[in-house]
């Protein structure tokens, strides 16, 4: 288990934004930190790595203490058992592919392990190229590898995603997945986007201007988005076309289209480029299972 | 997508789901989901609810008699028909709300609809979905 | 019969100030990028005024330092029997200050060039301060280490005020190439001073060829 307390004065451009924090969440547990851009979503991330000092506070990860102000003790960020993927991947130019992940290794004996890594994030292929010959996706599985490779007790994402197009994005949304699941982690990423909310997270901790203002499961957290119907995705609006009395919305809902019908009406408020949720009850769809051949 | 304000008046779960009893505007509806009170906290008798419902979900009956399996029989007026080639959209009258179905055009044939009509709008429990009201 | 003395004692006193020169300024840069201390300004300006400052005003301030009638030229003339004045040890320690901001600035350029999001990748990673420095830091600002080794060599050949003033153009001891120059001018000797100049100039040219074709080669494979 993870608790922590923690009070630390943000300098922004509104002036001094007190963030004080203070949550516990279980080992296993898939938590997406949201929030506008200056609500503290990544010094929160940063406080718990120890890259930065809070003013006071605690953070004990298991039985272990990583900070308490009351006996003024901190531990340093190279003594915490963390993995941390930023944003903008922070490869190390200098070195390969499997240079990068090997230098994160803690015992650099352990090559099935560090094998294992290399095969989930599949980066077998490149693994002798440079981080400036690869693509941004590629990039940042390289950095999750290399995050992963030292068996962290909180794995922390820090919009890890966000800089890649859709189809990158759902790729390594399952990279992340597996991993999370495979090797037993804790995750703490940073993300706007409702569907990945939906999709990876067991809890989401809402935060605005460095106060936590609702945590809790997706559906709860986000409850103009909650309705009873179980078959809900996220998507994209394709095209509306019409026919008859009603009309036929397309919509991209990961890698697939689905058609729609809406109302004449209905369509209104509509138009390509919106995100929109669909949602149906788990008493319609028909289940058939695949024959294998 | 048909929106009506409910009002939860009972509620019977079993282990995983959970037959919704509201009142609508003085009428009662249900619905049953896969949810319990331990699963969605809103489940409350007193709490209000959005019912929604899609207009293709929505039947038409007209000088019913006899019985049917349709779990929600509402008592609504026709306000206006617009005839499409395969299909209809029916705007009903329900206690000043309306409520729109849409319909075989075939079917609004055969009914021989006309405004003013009385006639019972049926929709199964299944087809109905509920959001808590913030 | 020309003497190539001069020669070799201007590339001994570059070579050995260069390499002085780099293991106190990286970790110096190293220390004055990584920290916002108060003095940090003063410290800056005290080491970029040989930048700016008349060499001989430096050389002179020297002289008078280092001379046994002054302090700190009397401690060491007494207790380590050490005179820096008209010798090669005190042209070496006049050159160190002299080329130090030719040094530290392109490494300091250097390291504050890198993310600081690279070092805390390295941090997060469970590596220290110093692993990182070595693997990461410095390896990722080698054309700026280039650059700065290759400016204070240049630099240290080329010098002239501060050698005259502290060294005395003493034959064979330190009378380096660009006062020997100076001397087979002054003497009307012209051949023997092109022969020098010649010399002193191809040298330097080809340095700094080599060296920004180092460079252009880092900067192409994108690894810098």
């Amino acid at each position: 288990m993870i608790q922590l307390s923690l009070y630390k004065t943000l300098k922004t451009s509104d002036g001094d934004l007190p963030l004080d924090i203070n949550f516990q969440i279980n080992e296993g547990d898939f938590i997406i930190l949201e929030g506008h851009s200056g609500a503290g979503k990544s010094t929160l991330l940063r406080l718990i790595a120890g890259l930065i000092k809070p003013e006071r506070g605690f953070i004990k990860v298991n039985d272990n203490e990583w900070y308490n102000s009351l006996n003024n003790f901190f531990l340093p960020p190279q003594k915490r058992k963390i993995g941390f993927v930023f944003q903008d991947y922070s490869l190390f130019p200098n070195m390969t592919v499997l240079q990068n992940i090997e230098f994160a290794l803690k015992n650099k004996k352990d090559t099935a392990h560090l094998k294992e890594i290399i095969d989930i994030m599949e980066l077998e292929m490149f693994k002798n190229r440079y981080p400036e010959t690869l693509s941004g996706g590629q990039r940042q599985r390289v950095a999750l590898a290399r995050a992963i490779v030292r068996r962290p007790s909180i794995l922390l994402l820090d919009e890890p995603l966000s800089a890649l197009d859709s189809g990158m994005r759902l790729k390594l949304q399952d990279f992340l997945l597996i991993a999370h699941r495979n090797l037993n982690l804790t995750t703490i990423m940073v993300s706007h986007d409702i569907s990945e909310i939906f999709k990876m997270s067991n809890k989401v901790i809402r935060l605005s201007k460095g106060k936590i203002i609702s945590e809790g499961a997706a559906s709860n957290v986000f409850t103009q988005y909650y309705i009873s119907g179980k078959f809900q995705f996220t998507g994209d609006i394709l095209h509306i076309e019409n026919s008859d009395v009603v009309n036929i919305v397309s919509v991209l809902i990961g890698n697939n289209i689905v058609k729609v019908i809406a109302t004449l009406q209905e369509s209104e408020s509509l138009q390509p480029g919106d995100k929109v949720v669909i949602v149906s009850k788990a008493f319609n769809p028909l289940i058939i299972k695949l024959q294998k051949n | 997508m048909n929106c009506l304000d409910g009002q939860i008046v009972n509620l019977i779960s079993d282990k995983n789901m959970t037959i919704i009893d509201m009142n609508v505007s003085g009428s009662s509806l249900k619905t049953i989901i896969i949810e319990t009170f331990d699963t969605a906290s809103f489940l409350k008798i007193g709490n209000q609810l959005s019912v929604m419902f899609k207009e293709t979900e929505v039947n038409i009956a007209k000088d019913f008699t006899g019985k049917i399996s349709f779990q929600n029989r509402l008592n609504c007026s026709v306000k206006s028909i617009n005839k499409g080639k395969l299909l209809s959209q029916i705007t009903l009258n329900f206690h000043s709300h309306d409520i729109s179905a849409i319909i075989a055009t075939s079917e609004c044939d055969g009914l021989e609809l006309k405004e003013n009509d009385t006639v019972l709008a049926l929709i199964k429990a299944t087809e109905i979905m509920v959001a808590p009201k913030c | 019969m020309l003497d190539f003395h001069p020669l070799i004692l201007s590339l001994e006193l570059a070579l050995i100030t260069t390499c002085i020169l780099f293991f106190i300024s990286v970790p110096l840069a190293y220390f004055i990028s990584e920290n916002n201390f108060k003095l940090k300004p003063f410290v800056s300006a005290i080491i970029s005024m040989p930048l700016v400052l008349p060499p001989t005003v430096l050389g002179f301030y020297l002289l008078i330092a280092f001379s046994p009638n002054h302090f700190p030229g009397n401690v060491l003339d007494k207790y380590f029997d050490l005179r820096l004045i008209f010798s090669f040890d005190g042209l070496v320690l006049a050159s160190v200050i002299y080329s130090l901001p030719f040094m530290i600035n392109p490494i300091q350029a250097g390291f504050e060039s890198l993310p600081s999001l690279l070092k805390e990748a390295s941090y997060t990673l469970g590596k220290s301060k110093f692993q990182t420095l070595i693997k990461i830091l410095l390896p990722n600002i080698k054309s700026s280490l280039l650059t700065g080794i290759v400016l204070s060599f240049a630099h240290t050949i080329g010098e002239f005020g501060i050698v005259l003033m502290i060294g005395g153009n003493i034959p064979g001891k330190t009378r380096v190439a660009s006062l020997a120059i100076y001397d087979q001018v002054e003497s009307l000797n012209y051949h023997n001073a092109n022969f020098y100049a010649m010399i002193l100039f191809i040298v330097t040219f080809l340095i700094l060829l080599a060296v920004y074709i180092l460079n252009g080669k880092y900067l192409k494979s994108g690894r810098i």
